[in-house]
């Protein structure tokens, strides 16, 4: 039996390559989280963050480092004041340079950074005993 | 000019994704039993989607690409047949092509902002190799294989030799495999050569374009081998924040959308056709200014 006119119009071979692309590309995806790859990973110190923000950052050198409690992140600031931040993405992490247009907010132990950027939520870091400190750094930090 | 029947031939690449699917499930049991953090479920995702994208992307303007691709192959100064030389000869031609494309992706912004897509994860596994762009049309990608048409070069021959292209440099997305016999590395571009190329430490930016063959790295300067000392740490100058696939996609237009419009009238084309990265007033990174600090000025200090 022909096709009405309007489904002949479409390639279903077509559609067929798609949906099947889309069926693999969700079977991938589930296999990956069930084989448990990624990991979870963890600043161990400040070394580490210190090579962190010095890699992302192009040369980075920090002379002050707090980080995270959970070791999910990490707050850096170098001889001119300049503040950086590393964090997690998915098991990489990821280190920018912190502008004095920052949205900072101290909850207690914790401090939540917003980058304003469109794929970004806030950074919340737990910085302990050390939170309020480096709270007032960022509304100290100099013009680009 | 005398025209020519040409063969009825398939997209080559619709026949290779089951054997990337397959090779994907293999690298991932690889990677469960040496290197778990070698794929990320997320990041693998996003890739494949850049790949579902692409697809859908190149069929939306393979009509537009088909008519130039014709119009312009009306002007060719010969006629080549589909005979065995000249299948070699259209697929090393390609591959050069391929090469020049490739460096302009990179040194280009307006082309980059396309070409980032496949940059842009900070993993390096086969479904990196699949992390390809939605935007390569708009970019204006495809006029570096204008002349093979203009030559003589039958569209459907460059078209399949491109695809071929495309799957030669599925395998090379891997650390599974690291260094081959001397003689193929002097030669092919191998895994070791391309994760050079998807390195962001200040050595490896830049370097390694090719495709299939490394020789054009090699010829024409832009080749950097490998080194043990110096893990390649892969991704993009400045890492994406997250997986948001549009933003991964069009980030980099937004961004000279958003320098366009800011910067002085007499800087405006430097942003558009400058290197990523260029300001007018040196206030960001480029890969060569990354160099000359960190690589240039370390040798200069040893």
């Amino acid at each position: 039996m022909p096709l009405p006119p309007e489904l002949a119009l479409i390639d279903w071979t077509l559609v067929g390559k798609m949906g099947g692309s889309l069926i693999g590309i969700g079977l991938l995806y589930i296999v990956a989280w069930k084989m448990g790859l990624g990991g979870d990973p963890r600043i161990a110190d400040e070394a580490e963050a210190r090579l962190l923000a010095y890699d992302g950052l192009y040369g980075f050198d920090a002379e002050d480092v707090a980080l995270d409690k959970a070791g999910m992140s990490a707050l850096l600031r170098d001889a001119a004041s300049r503040h950086a931040l590393t964090f997690r993405v998915g098991n990489r992490f990821v280190t920018r340079l912190v502008p004095n247009t920052v949205g900072a907010r101290l909850d207690q132990t914790l401090l939540t950074i917003n980058l304003h950027e469109p794929d970004l939520p806030p950074v919340i870091l737990n910085l302990g005993d050390q939170a309020q400190y480096w709270a007032s750094g960022l509304r100290h930090i100099p013009d680009a | 000019m005398p025209d020519i029947i040409a063969p009825t031939l398939p997209n080559p690449v619709d026949y290779a994704v089951p054997g990337f699917i397959l090779l994907i499930l293999l690298e991932m049991i690889w990677a469960r039993r040496t290197a778990p953090e070698k794929y990320e479920p997320n990041d693998t995702l996003s890739s494949l989607l850049f790949g579902f994208g692409s697809t859908v992307a190149g069929a939306l303007t393979a009509g537009l690409l088909g008519t130039l691709f014709a119009t312009l192959y009306q002007f060719r100064i010969t006629t080549i047949p589909f005979i065995w030389w000249a299948w070699i000869a259209c697929f090393v031609l390609d591959d050069l092509a391929y090469y020049w494309f490739h460096r302009a992706a990179h040194r280009i912004r307006w082309m980059w902002a396309s070409h980032v897509n496949h940059h842009s994860s900070q993993h390096y596994n086969l479904s990196t190799a699949l992390r390809q762009t939605w935007t390569g049309f708009i970019a204006l990608s495809f006029i570096f294989r204008l002349p093979l048409l203009l030559i003589g070069f039958h569209p459907a021959m460059v078209l399949f030799v491109g695809g071929i292209n495309l799957i030669y440099q599925f395998w090379i997305h891997t650390e599974a495999i690291g260094r081959l016999p001397r003689f193929i590395e002097a030669v092919m571009n191998t895994p070791s050569h391309h994760r050079v190329h998807h390195g962001v430490n200040p050595r490896y930016l830049d370097t390694n374009y090719a495709g299939v063959f490394i020789i054009w790295d090699r010829m024409f300067g832009t080749f950097t081998p490998e080194l043990d000392e110096e893990p390649v740490r892969y991704g993009i100058v400045k890492q994406l924040g997250g997986f948001n696939l549009l933003w991964s996609v069009f980030h980099e237009w937004v961004g000279i959308g958003q320098d366009l419009w800011r910067a002085p009238w007499g800087s405006k084309l430097g942003y558009l056709f400058g290197p990523p990265g260029w300001t007018h007033d040196d206030s960001r990174d480029t890969s060569d200014s990354i160099k000359a600090r960190l690589v240039d000025g370390h040798e200069a200090a040893d």
